[in-house]
């Protein structure tokens, strides 16, 4: 008889239970067990939690209703970032999951627009309002994009915002039905092979937890991957200098609003990310900067509605572990890195992680090529999310200090390089493998005010009277479409929405992304 | 930008990267200058065009049935490798009907494991047509059925090339000869001309170098080449057979073939291998040529674009640097700068193109050395095909070459592990099922080469 390979997933928080969950939907139990160990004396991070579109495949993916999950987790549609105060104190701009205009003439359409608003078109709106997400999110309207590529509604996508200790709830349902054995229990201590293999998990109570493969969610303690394996940690501080939170929620938004809210602040940022039955609210900030009792004189300032509970301080350090596979452990989640929730990338960070666990998922022993790969697709991840969050600190003219800092820091070469082409040309070299790609590049270019020297060499053939006839007409023709579409609220109040669900693009931008 | 934008080389590259060039950027008024130098060294006879031929036609205005009907083309649906006594199909489209079906290979790579008899071609559209010496043109409306009989072309090059030249003369594109050449540069290292024979100068924005040849010493390729007169028109693809020291390409034409080998080692052993050449495929006129190869790993330095000798640094029997050259151009042509200086815009270009360069090396050592790449380890341990950042090589020609290598997974994915062998093989046999009977209705290539032909005259 074949024996099953059990897996210990150490940690309950969204991690864990993503990990549970998906790992269970696929793995059957008659070739794999899979324990979770999760302490009740240890919280979870926990905190409302706004996501990207990737979330509705994951969902899917593991058999999740669209319906029963929104009304499950108190979620809220989501369509945009909005950034107040990045780049100068009075910016506002929105990072849209969606496409700003189309291709014309073979150019991209950022490029027509920086040639038409250097000729000083009176009619030129900005550059969001060419993008159906942000005049959706802007008008408080929802409607679900379609497949079909020549509709415009194909060219945006949307997320949720979701309370992360409810959506853990609902996961742990589904992975519990699916077999997956829930431990309540602390760990003490970690028995170890002499190659470093895990081979044991002590708990407080004296029970040994055998595996053969273990998952590391424990959180910031990163109790097996750094603690026992000492995997080591490279620190990102010096480009992304906030290093504490606090978090707070408050009352619902009756109206709330499709788009997460970051504000930057005299040194940091704040959210504020609408849910169906609450609001959670927090600051991002550099105590080098910013002492805690200003940080929460600040927050409590910044809301927009009652509080419902004392803010809640985090501590935190951004980078991530030299890797995140080691031995035959796995780190997903918060034991493996940690990027603030700037551009709402957590979740995606432990999906892809499960997602790569799973495609390149290991038998017993371990084998070196699984770890590889999965290290290298890891660290690819991370750091061009780093990259993209590196750029809304350093593309701003604020005055503060912690600003001036931001501003004069050297990059890191991979963001420097792309940095440095599009002042040039205004172009960008797309990569295919990565979250964010174009759209949201220039989303954040344009939106922190930085406008290239020089454009494509072919503009300056191009007549300004046609292309600002097809920009107004374009942009009437977004309008129209919004302007059918039902109020979010609404949507929200009625569950329910016309058309058929389509199946997520795995795209941030929609099926034409 | 004011000043034009001027190619130099020779032949098929030259006129095929003033085609892109020109048909671009004619709407926009540019001015642009192919100047034809004297040959560095031979060309081949006849090219293995790949998939991204066919968009770039339609790109220009240039219908296939004009270059099948000039340049006595026939299709392309993959390469035939023979290995000893084994032999494999590799494809340039996917397995299966639906490209984005997930996990359909590891269902193959399962169905491979429990039955070593199986054969993976048979839910490959472009492997069963391929054996059955059929080809159709997918219909427009069919875009899943296009993508799963993705193909290129095998061309005449002198034909081609003459099409090519045509159709630059067509486009008004001013096509000048020199038989020397001398760039002229300025304080800050940019090309700021070029003085042709009798010391005519051309001013220079950017120049796009087209020449194959190493400037410097590389490393020395002997190649040999073959014609034969045996018409192959049952064989829709190019085949590849197995040599102690690499490869025998053969590329069918319309009234005969072409053959190919190249040999990077001593000049003692070439005898010897014109004599195993002689024997395994009964041709005796075998040429001859020998070029300099030379890695280029920054193609774009300040104004001066070296295409050329980037794509020569990929160019040999099993990968054709025509594909590469059209991938510099039409990268170059997405970043079109105002300014000839630009150097994070290069760096950046220069970044992608080593990537291009890694991913066709990485394809090509596969074929010596599979367990010394990384795609082959990751291949031999886990059943998967890296994701690449290029199209360089297609992903059907990654599976079906590394299944053709023999390589099996030791480790089978696990994200089919909760289904059933039955379930499995049922939805294998429907796939299979579904692609004889597509195939079943395809003409021959034949037929498809004959509707091409009267189109073209209608």
């Amino acid at each position: 008889m074949q024996t099953k390979q059990r897996i210990i997933i150490l940690g309950g928080g969204t991690a864990g239970w993503m990990t549970a969950a998906a790992l269970s939907r696929y793995l059957p139990t008659h070739l794999y067990s899979i324990q979770l160990i999760e302490s009740a004396q240890i919280g979870t991070v926990g905190v409302g939690e706004a996501t990207i579109p990737h979330i509705r495949q994951f969902n899917q993916w593991i058999g999740l209703d669209e319906t029963d999950f929104m009304q499950a987790t108190g979620a809220s549609y989501k369509l945009a970032i909005r950034f107040r105060g990045w780049g100068q104190e009075n910016s506002d701009y929105y990072h849209p999951f969606g496409l700003s205009g189309e291709d014309l003439y073979g150019l991209p359409f950022h490029q027509h627009w920086l040639w038409l608003q250097q000729q000083n078109t009176a009619s030129l709106k900005d550059y969001g309002q060419y993008s159906l997400a942000i005049l959706m999110a802007q008008q408080g309207k929802f409607s679900r994009p379609v497949a079909d590529l020549s509709n415009p509604l194909s060219a945006f996508n949307y997320a949720y915002h979701l309370d992360a200790t409810l959506y853990a709830t609902v996961l742990r349902q589904h992975a519990i039905a699916q077999g997956v054995e829930w431990l309540d229990g602390k760990v003490t201590a970690v028995r170890q092979k002499p190659n470093g293999d895990i081979t044991q998990l002590q708990l407080e109570d004296g029970r040994l937890i055998e595996g053969d493969l273990f998952i590391d969610c424990s959180g910031f303690s990163a109790l097996l991957i750094e603690k026992t394996l000492q995997t080591g940690f490279d620190n990102w501080q010096q480009w992304l200098p906030c290093d504490k939170a606090l978090a707070v929620p408050s009352e619902k938004d009756p109206t709330p609003p499709t788009y997460t809210s970051s504000k930057a602040m005299a040194a940091g940022w704040q959210w504020r990310i609408p849910l169906q039955h609450r609001t959670g609210n927090g600051l991002v900030y550099c105590s080098s900067y910013l002492s805690d009792s200003a940080a929460e004189h600040a927050l409590m300032a910044g809301l927009e509605e009652q509080a419902l509970a004392p803010a809640r301080a985090l501590h935190f350090v951004t980078g991530r572990r030299k890797q995140s596979w080691v031995n035959n452990c796995v780190a997903i989640g918060l034991s493996s890195g940690f990027l603030e929730p700037l551009e709402s990338t957590s979740l995606y960070l432990v999906q892809v992680a499960i997602e790569s666990l799973l495609q390149y998922f290991p038998s017993h022993p371990v084998g070196h090529i699984e770890r590889e790969l999965f290290n290298e697709k890891m660290q690819l991840e991370y750091l061009r999310v780093r990259d993209l969050l590196i750029l809304h600190y350093k593309l701003n003219s604020r005055p503060e200090p912690f600003w001036r800092y931001c501003a004069e820091m050297a990059l890191p070469d991979s963001l420097a390089h792309r940095l440095e082409m599009f002042k040039e040309t205004g172009h960008l070299l797309e990569y295919r493998q990565g979250l964010f790609q174009q759209a949201s590049w220039l989303a954040v270019f344009l939106g922190q005010g930085l406008h290239p020297t020089q454009l494509d060499a072919r503009l300056t053939a191009l007549d300004p009277m046609p292309l600002e006839a097809w920009f107004t007409k374009y942009q009437q023709q977004l309008q129209h479409l919004v302007q059918a579409m039902p109020e979010h609220f609404q949507v929200l109040q009625h569950n329910e929405l016309a058309g058929a669900a389509v199946a997520p693009a795995f795209s941030l931008y929609g099926h034409r992304g | 930008m004011q000043q034009p934008l001027v190619l130099i080389g020779h032949g098929l590259w030259l006129q095929m990267a003033t085609a892109i060039v020109a048909k671009h950027l004619q709407p926009f008024g540019f001015r642009c200058v192919a100047v034809e130098l004297p040959a560095q060294s031979k060309e081949p006879a006849a090219v293995a065009c790949g998939p991204e031929l066919a968009t770039l036609c339609q790109m220009l205005g240039l219908p296939l049935q004009l270059l099948l009907a000039k340049a006595k083309g026939t299709f392309s649906l993959g390469s035939q490798y023979q290995h000893n006594n084994a032999s494999c199909f590799v494809p340039f489209a996917h397995y299966g009907l639906n490209a984005a079906a997930a996990e359909f290979d590891q269902a193959i790579l399962q169905l491979l494991q429990q039955d070593q008899s199986a054969n993976a071609e048979q839910f490959c559209i472009a492997a069963v047509a391929a054996q059955q010496g059929k080809f159709a043109l997918a219909p427009a409306n069919r875009a899943d059925l296009a993508e799963a009989l993705s193909f290129g072309l095998h061309l005449s090059t002198a034909e081609f090339t003459a099409c090519l030249k045509h159709f630059n003369q067509q486009l008004g594109v001013s096509l000048l000869s020199s038989q020397k050449l001398q760039l002229q540069y300025d304080a800050q290292g940019l090309i700021r001309s070029l003085r042709l024979e009798q010391d005519e100068d051309i001013p220079v924005g950017y120049c796009l170098d087209c020449r194959a040849q190493a400037e410097q010493s590389g490393q020395t390729l002997h190649l040999f080449s073959a014609q034969d007169k045996a018409e192959l028109l049952q064989q829709p693809f190019s085949t590849a057979i197995r040599m102690s020291w690499g490869y025998i390409v053969r590329l069918p034409l319309q009234g005969g073939s072409y053959w190919s080998s190249q040999y990077s080692g001593s000049a003692a052993d070439l005898a010897q291998i014109q004599q195993e050449l002689q024997q395994k495929t009964g041709l005796t006129d075998w040429q001859l040529d020998s070029r300099l190869q030379q890695t280029e790993a920054q193609p774009w330095q300040g104004n001066h674009l070296r295409f050329g000798q980037a794509a020569a640094s990929l160019d040999c029997p099993l990968y054709n640097g025509l594909s590469a050259l059209q991938y510099l151009v039409i990268r170059w042509l997405d970043l079109l700068p105002n300014q000839n200086h630009c150097p994070a815009t290069a760096l950046m270009y220069n970044q992608h193109w080593q990537q291009f360069q890694s991913e066709v090396l990485d394809f090509l050592l596969l074929h010596q050395q599979p367990l010394a790449t990384k795609t082959g380890q990751a291949f031999a341990r886990l059943g998967r095909v890296l994701n690449t950042e290029t199209d360089a090589i297609k992903t059907g020609q990654w599976f079906g070459l590394l299944l053709g290598l023999g390589l099996r997974p030791e480790r089978p994915g696990q994200l089919l592990a909760n289904r059933t062998d039955s379930e499995i093989q049922r939805g294998l046999r429907q796939v299979q099922q579904q692609i004889a009977r597509l195939v079943a209705t395809m003409p021959t290539q034949a037929d498809t080469l004959n509707r091409c032909q009267q189109q073209l005259s209608h």
